[in-house]
């Protein structure tokens, strides 16, 4: 098994308050991660500490075996190591393809950045309707899948959601499940998926780590985990 | 090549249109059908535009208040003045001003731009209100540096003497060149992939990040262009007015900087030259009419300014009239 991403016993925190407590997390090269948890349990901490943006107060970050621990955040970008974060964070000023458009004039991105402009469009037809639209006059299923596009045009190779089913109606959910379901089986991405949402996540995930209070207390292959009595019991409630 | 390309987008249908207004005054009051009064008045408006627009590159493009951003006016002027000084008796025996002048600006454009380079390296990683701490400081201790400097006519002043024939008509085009320039530049930074950058740091400084924004990078450059630019005006004007005063440090002119850019409405381009515009109209009628009560007044339009309109007068015409939007970038 070759590993896309490591975490090796990564602390890290706001201020004073230590938040992360040792966590150790692998994606597996070609398939979906997920990273399940309620609310607090350091979920986003550990992607935001994973791109740089926390910095890590102790342990190790490995990409395709490297040490990138103490790599600056854009950097990581420009390795493949690509973020689409919880809630958005778009522009409403700027319009659709401005969106796409300033992803991809990252140096990684620029020699492809029409060829893959085109996968993007083809794989939400709907943005490419409303590419001359602000951000901010989307519906909110549209504005989560332009984030993912944003992410896309960064030509990733370990690909990062956090929550990107909040606050969104069931059907919608369904339709962001079934394109990370794309993103691994034809687009060939590392996933890593963070998620409270554990139904939609079992249903597409190939292995999951459950954290609570900055520690990882799980993980197995979503079918071990399926079977698990405590997560039956507290998550699938069974 | 891009940066045609930027120059042709209909955003800079006004940048051009000021350009040509300005050069068309200029020729006129150079043929003479334009009195100096008149002629005063286009050259103030530019200096207003001028540096509204330096502070723009930082403040509104980016979100960071350069609070101290006199500073760099002031550096430009000394400069000027001080070559200017130091050389006025070959200039009254017939030596060319124009190459002091310009020597004298690029030691103070040059050296401006270093001192932020300096300055944003060391605070422009923290995020917060320390760079605009830091930038009040660096204007006081530059300005108690130069009230030390005891040339020229002593405590920190300095006069020189180039007067020559025709010198009003030309200093309109020494204004013009500099307003020209720095219409294009701050236009390109803003309309260019650098400005989308500078904009999205702007709204959203993690998002930035996490596109792969070197943020600290593209936050310092923006602060050694704007830098820059206030460093031009300082030294343009120092060459109208035949001096180099620490007036020309006073924060008073920051808080014009900033004051053009909140009215005018922040993160655009056409914003703080719309408030230049504005301030401009009231600074004049308050201060022929109302001088006592000139910055009361002044003070008063922010407030409001700032409770009805948050994003400026720009920002309220881009909202009311969409189809304009192009246009007022
Ligand atoms: N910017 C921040 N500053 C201080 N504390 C934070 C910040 N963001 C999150 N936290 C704290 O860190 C803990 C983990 O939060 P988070 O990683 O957002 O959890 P999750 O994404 O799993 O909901 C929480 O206790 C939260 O209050
Ligand atoms: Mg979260």
């Amino acid at each position: 098994m070759t590993y896309v991403l490591e975490l090796e016993k990564l602390e890290s925190g706001y201020g004073e308050t230590q938040v992360l407590f040792g966590v150790n997390l692998k994606a597996r090269k070609g398939q979906i991660t997920a990273l399940l948890g309620s609310n607090g349990a350091g979920k986003s901490t550990t992607l935001w500490t994973i791109m740089g943006i926390v910095k890590p107060w102790g342990g190790k970050i490995l990409f395709n075996g490297e040490d990138v621990t103490m790599l600056p955040p854009y950097k990581k970008v420009n390795i493949g190591m690509t973020l689409v974060p919880e809630g958005r964070r778009l522009w409403p000023q700027l319009t659709v393809e401005e969106h796409l458009i300033m992803a991809a004039s990252i140096p990684r991105s620029k020699e492809r950045a029409q060829e893959i402009l085109e996968m993007v469009y083809q794989l939400f037809p709907r943005l490419k309707e409303r590419r001359n639209q602000l951000a901010g006059t989307l519906s909110g299923g549209e504005q989560q899948m332009l984030a993912i596009a944003r992410g896309l045009m960064l030509n990733p190779v370990l690909f990062m959601l956090d929550e990107p089913s909040l606050g969104l109606a069931p059907k919608l959910v369904q339709e962001i499940a079934e394109t990370i379901s794309k993103l691994r089986d034809e687009w060939k991405l590392t996933v890593l998926l963070v998620e409270q949402n554990i139904h939609m996540s079992m249903q597409i995930a190939d292995y999951a780590y459950i954290i609570e209070n900055g520690r990882i207390v799980l993980e197995g292959t979503v079918d071990e985990l399926k079977e698990n009595p405590m997560v039956k019991k507290a998550y699938l409630g069974l | 090549m891009e940066i045609t390309k930027y120059l042709k987008k209909p955003s800079s249908y006004i940048m051009w249109l000021l350009i040509i207004v300005f050069g068309i005054v200029g020729v006129q009051y150079y043929a003479g059908y334009i009195s100096a009064s008149t002629a005063a008045i286009f050259m103030d408006l530019m200096k207003f535009i001028g540096i509204a627009l330096s502070l723009a590159v930082i403040m509104s493009y980016t979100g960071y208040v350069s609070f101290g951003h006199v500073v760099f006016f002031g550096i430009g002027g000394f400069f000027t003045a001080y070559e200017l000084s130091k050389y006025s008796q070959q200039i009254l025996q017939g030596g060319n001003p124009y190459t002091i002048f310009l020597m004298g600006m690029l030691i103070g454009v040059g050296l401006s731009v270093l001192l932020a380079a300096t300055v944003g390296a060391a605070v422009l990683r923290l995020r917060g209100a320390f760079f605009a701490i830091a930038t009040i400081g660096l204007d006081y201790v530059i300005l108690y540096l130069e009230m030390t400097y005891k040339g020229g006519a002593g405590g920190g002043e300095i006069y020189f003497n180039v007067s020559r024939p025709r010198f009003l008509e030309e200093t309109y085009f020494v204004f013009f060149i500099a307003f020209v320039i720095t219409l294009i530049i701050a236009y390109i930074v803003k309309v260019s992939k650098f400005g989308y950058g500078l904009a999205a740091i702007r709204e959203d400084e993690d998002a930035a990040e996490v596109i792969g924004v070197d943020t600290v990078r593209y936050k310092i450059y923006a602060f050694m262009i704007a830098a820059g630019l206030a460093a031009i005006w300082g030294s343009v004007y120092s060459w109208r007015q035949f001096n180099f005063t620490p007036e020309n440090f006073s924060l008073g002119i920051s808080v014009d900087m900033i004051v053009m850019n909140v009215i005018g409405g922040l993160g655009t381009f056409i914003g703080p030259i719309i408030g230049a515009f504005i301030y401009y109209i009231i600074y004049r009628l308050t201060n022929t009419y109302l001088p006592q009560l000139a910055y009361i007044i002044l003070g008063i339009i922010v407030v409001a300014v700032v409770s009805f309109l948050p994003e400026g007068v720009a920002g309220l015409i881009r909202s009311k009239f969409p189809n304009l939007r192009k246009y007022f970038e």
